[in-house]
């Protein structure tokens, strides 16, 4: 696996699409903090959200980066369509957590927020900052070549879930209660983003619950990926 | 199975988007076997090629194969038509294909250095493969499929963009490899690429094998029967089928007559087969060298 990923990473690196979406992500961020102090987990939940729009970005960009005439000798040369596509998720992932890092290191450490946060809070930041990561690159792998085919009409309806998932609150207010747990049949970005602004104020088990919630749905979503992936083979 | 059979597809057949692309190929490989797959553009050689490879999902049909690699994988090289222009060094790149062969540094740089030099790629020290002619991607791409010294080679198009100079020290390869025992399938709508080294030919168009012929070198003293037989009206397809059933050294359709050249140690087997599906026996014949 280690091999794989040191390839796709080399590749990755060389063709320089990783550029655009990292200056905004950290540029965005930097812009953001220009004004302090900030509110603790606000800005964190502003940061986690921005983070899971730019995760389907990077990913999106990323996945069908390599010719296909290439993905196929590259998967013969490893023996495995399977730890292909795992390991361009381990290579994604990797880059998520150091976005991650940055979105909550960054502010402390440069004096941005209104406190020093507490324990607790810089746990949650990093889960759930890690959490939107793997959920927009779940959501955006889907909309690639090897998930439902890459059309015209691909980006528009990546954005289309992904301004859904966030606004899904406002979305089903207007529905009967009875339906309104269908809420929780979209990808969770938006209720991750409300449970980290209301952390301390509710108990932890919804925060737990919220955030392993999430992780299940962008670990079902990756794994589908990739079990349907490397079913397609080349 | 065959102990000297490394691959067999039984009708394996591949629908891509609603369109059959193959339809029910049977095909056997043997260790040391050469073959030439021919058909014009569009025919189904390339889906053959990574059907073989396993590189492509078989709607039906199946793959089996049986070899030297870790838990008796078979150890297969594969080049595609055109390996794209990627910014790599050649170097570079047959260096992270030979990591992920699982060859250890130091023995695929040697490796890569051998083949190299064997395929006589003159590029500049940094040059990467986006600014290769199409004849030094394709040498960097025979490279990437000798890295692991394959059982089982697998080249599409392999002359594409060689200059002739080129194109006969590939035959000279080709020739070395049979000789060493490596079996190798190559595809190429082109006649040319036949030669001496293919022992098969396959003919494929639209989507079903067509022919398979032995070629002439391949069958100094060799010894078949000849079986000719008839179908009734509206059976074309069964005969056609047959063509591929295992030991078959060539078939061809000769006016209400199906004529089928076997090796003799299928020949009974054959025999039945025809019979029980619906064929009428007209004659056996025993021969050895030209089919005739």
């Amino acid at each position: 696996m280690l091999p794989l990923t040191r390839y796709h990473l080399s590749y990755y690196t060389r063709s320089y699409r990783y550029l655009a979406p990292l200056i905004a992500y950290v540029g965005f961020l930097l812009f953001v903090y220009t004004i302090s102090p900030n509110p603790v987990m606000e800005s964190y939940a502003f940061s986690s959200v921005w983070l899971y729009v730019v995760s389907t970005w990077i990913v999106w960009g990323f996945a069908d980066l390599e010719p296909e005439t290439q993905q196929s000798v590259t998967a013969l040369q490893a023996g495995s369509a399977v730890a292909y596509h795992l390991s361009k998720l381990l290579l994604m992932a990797a880059v998520g957590m150091l976005l991650a890092s940055f979105a909550v290191l960054y502010p402390a450490l440069a004096g941005k927020l209104e406190r020093w946060p507490a324990p607790e809070e810089w746990l949650a930041a990093a889960c759930f900052h890690i959490a939107m990561f793997l959920l927009g690159m779940g959501i955006a792998l889907w909309f690639t070549d090897r998930g439902f085919g890459r059309t015209a009409a691909s980006l528009p309806a990546l954005i289309g879930v992904l301004v859904l998932s966030l606004a899904s609150a406002k979305a089903v207010a207007p529905l009967p209660d009875r339906i309104a747990f269908i809420r929780w049949l979209l990808p969770p970005a938006g209720i991750l983003s409300e449970v980290l602004t209301r952390l301390g104020h509710d108990k932890a088990w919804l925060t737990i619950r919220a955030f392993m919630y999430a992780l299940a749905y962008a670990v079902l979503l990756c794994g589908s990926f990739v079990a349907r992936a490397a079913r397609k083979r080349f | 199975m065959n102990p000297d059979v490394i691959l067999r597809l039984v009708q394996a057949s591949k629908q891509y988007k609603g369109k059959t692309v193959l339809n029910r190929i049977s095909l056997e490989m043997s260790r040391g076997e050469t073959v030439a797959v021919t058909g014009p553009n569009g025919s189904g050689k390339s889906t053959l090629l990574k059907m073989m490879a396993g590189l492509s999902a078989l709607s039906s049909g199946k793959r089996e194969t049986i070899g030297s690699g870790e838990g008796g994988s078979l150890v297969i090289g594969y080049a595609p038509d055109h390996l794209p222009k990627l910014k790599f060094t050649a170097r570079e790149y047959l260096n992270h294909m030979g990591a992920l062969r699982g060859l250890e540094a130091a023995t695929r740089t040697r490796r890569i250095e051998e083949l190299l030099q064997l395929v006589d790629l003159r590029d500049r020290t940094g040059q990467q493969m986006r600014f290769f002619s199409k004849g030094m991607l394709q040498k960097v791409n025979l490279v990437q499929a000798l890295l692991g010294d394959p059982e089982l080679l697998l080249l599409d198009e392999p002359i594409g963009g060689l200059d002739e100079e080129a194109q006969g020290a590939l035959a000279s390869m080709l020739l070395s490899l049979k000789q060493k025992g490596t079996a190798i399938v190559a595809a190429s709508h082109e006649k040319a690429m036949i030669g001496p080294w293919a022992e098969r030919v396959v003919t494929i168009s639209e989507g079903r094998i067509q022919s398979i012929a032995a070629t002439a070198d391949a069958m100094v003293g060799k010894r078949w029967r000849r079986i000719v037989c008839q179908w009734p009206e509206g059976r074309g397809e069964v005969a056609k089928a047959f063509a591929s059933w295992p030991g078959i050294m060539q078939y061809r359709k000769e006016r209400r007559h199906a004529v089928y050249w076997i090796e003799p140690a299928s020949s009974d087997a054959l025999l039945r087969e025809l019979l029980e599906a619906g064929a009428s026996v007209d004659s056996v014949t025993i021969g050895s060298g030209r089919m005739v």
